[in-house]
């Protein structure tokens, strides 16, 4: 009918560069978002007390610490300690390396009791913890070396379980 | 019936992909807009303490308590709920009452809360853990 078709020209724009903003887009936003923090401290609580498998075992006196919290005062054995000198007074009061008779008489003897006032802020609490960790890190430290002759950052896990379970960290609160 | 040939040659119809990237970019832009209005609406504020010596394991069988303190108030949520810490116990025994037994050994308490909490609000969270015996706590930090 004379109607006839016109040959233009097909225009192409690439779109094979659509992948690579894809992809630069996923790692942005897969750098930029921030993960969700896994970091934390364990801790077991005692079984409730009305059960009746709470055993009572005498306890020497020079196998426990008493470590008192008020803010941001810490008393160890009733005298007032700076915070940066707890993981070197675990240290020797865990491994005690001087055999003292002031401190545990074996590693896996020795109990730390904490008694915080309810006013005590939370992360004073968790800063007590960190440095009574830092400091069985310590013994930890020089347990590997001697037991295993390997540094404790190097130990496989299955050995560092059974050096947790040599010298556990033995912690009551009150 | 001549009309209708049969062997008409059609070219083949290419379509133009040129702007498939502009609705992928409207599209992205819209889901992340819209997100974040919505995140902002439902997120509880929890400034956590830090600690050098924590550890960083998978936990896999977990119930997560947060606690936010604000002006000296706190408060715990669990699940869909919020309250105190004595609330937290009717919700706790629903929970494990849906696990099997092999899984409420391995069960681990996450508890995120604020660096301001009294420690009191936080033995009280404890007693109620005892209470039910739920034993395993894990008490999230962060790095400093």
């Amino acid at each position: 009918m004379g109607f006839r078709r016109l040959h233009r020209p097909e225009s192409k724009i690439n779109a094979g560069t659509m992948a690579d903003i894809g992809f630069l887009l996923l790692i942005f936003f897969l750098v930029t978002s921030s993960m969700q923090s896994r970091k934390n401290i364990p801790i077991n609580l005692p079984p409730n007390n009305n059960e009746a498998t709470v055993i009572s075992e005498p306890i020497d006196e020079r196998n426990l610490l008493e470590i008192k919290l008020d803010n941001d005062i810490v008393l160890i054995k009733n005298q007032q300690m700076p915070w940066d000198s707890i993981p070197s007074i675990i240290e020797s009061f865990v491994a005690n390396p001087t055999k003292s008779n002031q401190n545990a008489e074996n590693s896996n003897k020795a109990l730390i009791t904490i008694t915080a006032t309810d006013k005590t802020p939370y992360q004073q609490y968790i800063r007590l913890y960190d440095s009574l960790r830092s400091g069985y890190i310590r013994v930890y430290v020089v347990k590997s070396l001697e037991i295993f002759n390997q540094s404790y950052s190097a130990l496989p896990s299955a050995l560092k379980d059974s050096l947790y379970k040599q010298i556990p960290m033995r912690v009551a609160e009150e | 019936m001549s009309v209708f040939r049969k062997n008409i040659k059609r070219v083949n119809p290419e379509i133009s992909t040129a702007s498939l990237p502009d609705v992928v970019f409207i599209l992205l832009f819209f889901f992340m807009v819209s997100a974040v209005f919505r995140t902002t609406q439902q997120t509880v504020k929890v400034n956590l303490p830090s600690a050098k010596n924590s550890n960083n394991d998978r936990i896999n069988n977990q119930l997560s308590i947060i606690v936010s303190t604000k002006n000296d108030s706190s408060v715990c949520y669990f699940g869909k709920l919020s309250g105190s810490p004595e609330d937290l116990k009717s919700w706790l025994i629903s929970e494990k009452e849906q696990l099997q037994p092999i899984e409420i050994e391995k069960l681990k308490i996450i508890i995120r809360a604020d660096a301001q909490t009294p420690v009191g609000f936080i033995n009280r969270i404890k007693k109620s853990l005892q209470e039910t015996d739920l034993l395993q706590v894990r008490f999230f930090t962060n790095h400093p």
